[in-house]
């Protein structure tokens, strides 16, 4: 079956299994991620980092360091504005604070550039140029460090009382922000409601643990500072470290190679402020590159949640309030943890649009490693708790769970516009596969059940107030009819440089292979607000169609002159200008564009993406076998269900549900860096210890997909990248309800908690 | 103290003058511009830097070059023929095995090890080969089906 864009025309590369571009290199080996990059005269970085959670950096005697054979400066506070003058006194690591209300206005808890206190055990308090990793480690060694102690807090509980150790000027009680919501009378909702379902939540700070560890390259030269580095936003980037060093942004280029994985890791600033300073300091390049301990204690991780939450529920099971108070873990900084929370919040109450809401997210600083983007971005917290609480509130009045969310679904959709067409087809369809093979029946000591969740996402936030979400590019035709696409998008392993060239190819009636996208470099590249969100697919998808729509009208147009019919008449098909219903008239494009170029015809195309979004959505179904004398809860099967508008490729589609499906597991089961309650370290910052899944911990996941175009995406396609990663742990706790009765509120849901729950 | 190392990689001699400290993943890497072995975590757990020492799979990050004298070293660039891919590594873009690629050459060594090996295997067997080598991007199911597919004979070319 051909597929056809949501306008019927019949579609030859968009729905195809391309192979993804970039595989071979991969294969062969042959890829060159940041840390394969050697510049001529290029030094090794390194940070030293605190070995106490809050502290005054009183001195710093680096004499000894700096006598090392190889070593060629340590910066620390106290030279730090020797090597960068124009510093700025603090920085948002997450790149958003261009979309400050004051663009670049300080907020309590940013980041200070090697500043004279630290907040975390592994807080960075000097850097170190050498001629080889030998003289960085032995100078790291030497270097006298006086930390006065200061007192230290490492939970969002005791951060919030009454007395205790504030982190930052300006945010006293250590809340860092609040979001509220607050719709309609919950008092009265939750009296007339027929039951009332309580419970305490803790969600686990979870790694993004890319397999690339944290690196960059800097250059510093007379005409600015050039970045080599796997972040995920960088023309953001660009605007923060231009800020932070006090330069134009025509002096700061940051390029993005073959990246490593990025999973939100990459979506802040973390070596790059480091290794610039260094570059600048020694008039040499520097690579810094980090080790796993460094990459776990010092890059973003997700968010630990507290919360206390109830929610009435009808006799139909469906929910008519919502109440509580979540207390969510931002770390020593502050990133991106507003946003976050304002996402959770949203998360928790607008999918089933529950009538009375009394919400209150609550961001607290502690001193632990900071919290960030991790894929998902504040949905894997809401979606633990509100669909853990949709089970507990059908159950409590005899409802099945999914009869409950379709009927609340249904009510929904007629009430805040937001259409829940696609998540009920998923929940449908999910239902239907899970029934296919029926639950073996429970013995033996173990317990069997099935469980679901479901959401509505999004495909990045250009319908977000206050949020920089646009994407330029440029689709440049040859005169061998061969295509370049300019554009930022970073393809962190996703496929999106295939899926792009899919939509070009489409568009100009050309062969994929035909259709090359370029590799990220602000320099040259439109500006794009970067791989975050469920975004790329969709926003830079957007633009590079609109650039597409373009190159092939101008083909069309000067095709016209040459053919002597009207453009409507042409048709354009492998390769061939013809006009339609004459192939005599036939004119390789080749020709055409050789013609048009020598004439003064150009062929390039420059698009940016339309302010809009849209919704895609996903439910996942698991079954799982619960083992009630050790507690192990075991996935058995686990049903994925994603409506993602137009599966471009759908082998990469898989990709994501697959990939994010078992990343969403290991939150569920075994992942959880656990920070030491005496010290602030961490306890499991190795991969010995942080146990995220191998090829032989989980099911086969049985993805489905589901298409319902949207006219605003590239033919019809919506985000992809999220939805995956944020459905498996409450769909894994409401299965373990099913099967036990109770179920751990706690991630990760360990075989200890869940033997906890039995025996409670 | 360095030591002078005579071993075969990728099918080619070699000899070079090393510290007896020195990694074998460093030495691939920083000598022989061999990057396509990946360092994730040079504390042997991740798989990312495997290589084929003679038979065995080793981690490059716990093995030291001075060991490797007289033996055989293969990396993920001697997995094929010039420009030509390998049959696994063929299989590996068809199935769309490959996402960021960072874990890809440990997961194609520690593939090609286990079907080199006598014994056919089981269909449970292609996760377990595979479970010593981390992916945190495609949950491993499309890397399982390119690896099953070679050992079942239907990927040679």
């Amino acid at each position: 079956m051909t597929a056809s864009d949501p306008h019927g025309q019949s579609l030859s590369v968009v729905g195809r299994r391309v192979s993804k571009i970039d595989s071979y290199d991969k294969v062969a080996g042959l890829s060159r991620y940041v840390d394969d990059l050697r510049l001529p005269g290029m030094l090794v970085g390194r940070l030293v980092r605190s070995w106490l959670p809050h502290a005054r950096v009183d001195h710093i005697r680096a004499d000894d360091a700096l006598r090392v054979t190889g070593v060629v400066d340590i910066i620390t506070h106290e030279n730090v504005r020797e090597a960068a003058p124009r510093l700025a006194a603090s920085f948002d690591p997450a790149c958003h604070d261009f979309e400050r209300e004051t663009p670049f206005a300080a907020m309590p808890g940013d980041a200070t550039l090697l500043g004279p206190v630290i907040r975390y055990v592994g807080d960075p308090v000097a850097a170190i140029a050498a001629e080889s990793d030998a003289a960085a480690d032995e100078a790291a060694a030497l270097l006298d460090v006086d930390l006065a102690a200061l007192p230290a807090v490492f939970d969002v509980e005791n951060a919030t009382s009454p007395g205790a150790p504030q982190l930052h000027e300006g945010a006293p009680r250590n809340i860092a922000s609040v979001v509220q919501r607050r719709i309609g009378d919950v008092d009265a909702a939750l009296s007339a409601a027929a039951a009332i379902v309580h419970s305490p939540f803790r969600t686990s700070k979870q790694k993004q643990a890319q397999l690339e560890p944290t690196t960059c390259i800097a250059q510093a030269t007379h005409q600015g500072i050039t970045v080599w580095s796997p972040h995920q936003s960088p023309h953001r980037a660009r605007h923060t470290l231009a800020r932070l060093f006090g330069l134009p942004l025509t002096d700061v280029r940051m390029i993005v190679p073959t990246v490593g994985g990025g999973f939100g890791k990459g979506d802040a600033l973390t070596a790059e402020p480091y290794a610039v300073a260094l570059a600048l300091r020694t008039g040499r390049p520097v690579k810094l590159t980090y080790s796993r301990a460094d990459d776990f204690v010092g890059t973003e991780s997700r968010h630990p949640a507290v919360a206390d939450l109830e929610a009435g529920v009808r006799a139909d099971g469906s929910l008519c309030a919502l109440r509580g108070h979540v207390l969510l873990d931002a770390g020593a900084y502050l990133s991106h943890s507003p946003r976050i929370a304002n996402v959770l919040a949203n998360q928790l109450y607008e999918l089933y649009a529950v009538d009375a809401v009394d919400l209150v997210v609550s961001v607290v600083f502690t001193n632990v490693p900071v919290s960030g983007a991790f894929r998902g971005y504040g949905g894997p917290q809401a979606a633990f708790m509100i669909e853990h609480l949709v089970d507990l509130g059908a159950r409590a009045v005899g409802i099945d769970p999914i009869d409950a969310r379709l009927r609340m679904l249904r009510r929904a959709e007629r009430r805040n516009g937001l259409s829940r067409e696609n998540v009920i087809a998923c929940l449908e369809r999910g239902r239907e596969a899970i029934a296919a093979r029926p639950t073996p029946p429970s013995g033996d000591g173990v317990s069997r059940g099935v469980g679901a969740a479901c959401l509505i996402w999004k495909s990045g936030v250009a319908d977000k107030p206050g949020s920089l979400d646009r994407s330029g590019a440029v689709v440049r035709v040859n005169e061998d009819a061969s295509v370049d696409v300019v554009s930022a998008a970073c393809d962190l392993g996703t496929g999106i440089s295939t899926t792009l060239a899919q939509i070009v190819a489409e568009t100009l009636s050309l062969p994929v292979g035909s259709v090359r996208v370029s590799p990220t470099d602000t320099a040259v590249t439109p500006f794009d607000s970067g791989a975050f969100s469920s975004r790329s697919l969709y926003r830079t998808g957007q633009a590079v169609k609109a650039a597409a729509d373009e190159a092939r009208r101008k083909i069309l147009e000067f095709g016209a002159t040459v053919l002597e019919a009207p453009v409507d008449d042409l048709d354009m098909t492998n390769g061939v200008l013809s006009v339609r219903g004459a192939p005599a008239t036939g004119l390789p494009l080749t020709e055409l564009l050789h013609r048009g170029l020598m004439s003064g015809a150009d062929f390039h195309g420059a698009g940016e993406a339309p302010m809009t979004t849209a919704r895609p959505a996903a439910a996942q179904f698991v079954e799982v076998a619960v083992d009630r004398t050790t507690g192990q809860a075991t996935v058995v099967r686990l049903v994925a269900v994603q409506e993602v508008g137009r599966a471009v490729n759908p082998t990469l589609v898989e990709g994501q549900i697959e990939g994010g499906a078992f990343q969403g597991l290991g939150y569920a089961l075994t992942e959880e860096l656990v920070v030491d309650p005496d010290t602030g370290a961490l306890l499991t910052g190795t991969f010995m210890d942080y146990r995220m899944p191998t090829a032989s911990d989980g099911p086969r996941i049985e993805t489905i997909i589901l298409e319902m175009p949207d006219a605003s995406g590239p033919y019809g396609a919506k985000g992809v990248g999220e939805p995956s990663i944020i459905l498996p742990a409450p769909a894994v706790a409401n299965a373990i309800l099913d099967a036990i009765g109770v179920a751990p509120t706690t991630l990760p849901m360990t075989p200890e908690r869940v033997f906890g729950v039995l025996r409670d | 103290m360095t030591t002078t190392v005579a071993f075969t990689l990728n099918g080619r001699d070699r000899s070079i003058d090393v510290d007896d400290a020195e990694l074998l993943c460093d030495s691939l890497r920083g000598r022989f511009d061999l990057t396509g072995t990946k360092v994730g975590c040079r504390e042997g757990v991740c798989g990312s830097c495997d290589v084929l020492l003679d038979t065995d799979v080793v981690r490059s990050c716990l093995v030291l070059t001075a060991q490797v004298d007289g033996r055989s070293v293969r990396t993920v660039e001697g997995l094929g023929q010039g420009r030509s891919l390998g049959a696994l590594q063929e299989a590996f873009v068809r199935h769309g095995a490959v996402q960021c690629g960072f874990c890809t050459p440990g997961l194609l060594i520690a593939a090609t090890a286990a079907l080199q090996g006598g014994a056919p295997l089981a269909a449970e067997d292609f996760a377990e080969v595979l479970s010593g080598n981390l992916c945190r991007c495609t949950g491993y199911a499309k890397v399982v089906d390119a690896v099953r597919e070679v050992a079942l004979g239907r990927g040679e070319a």
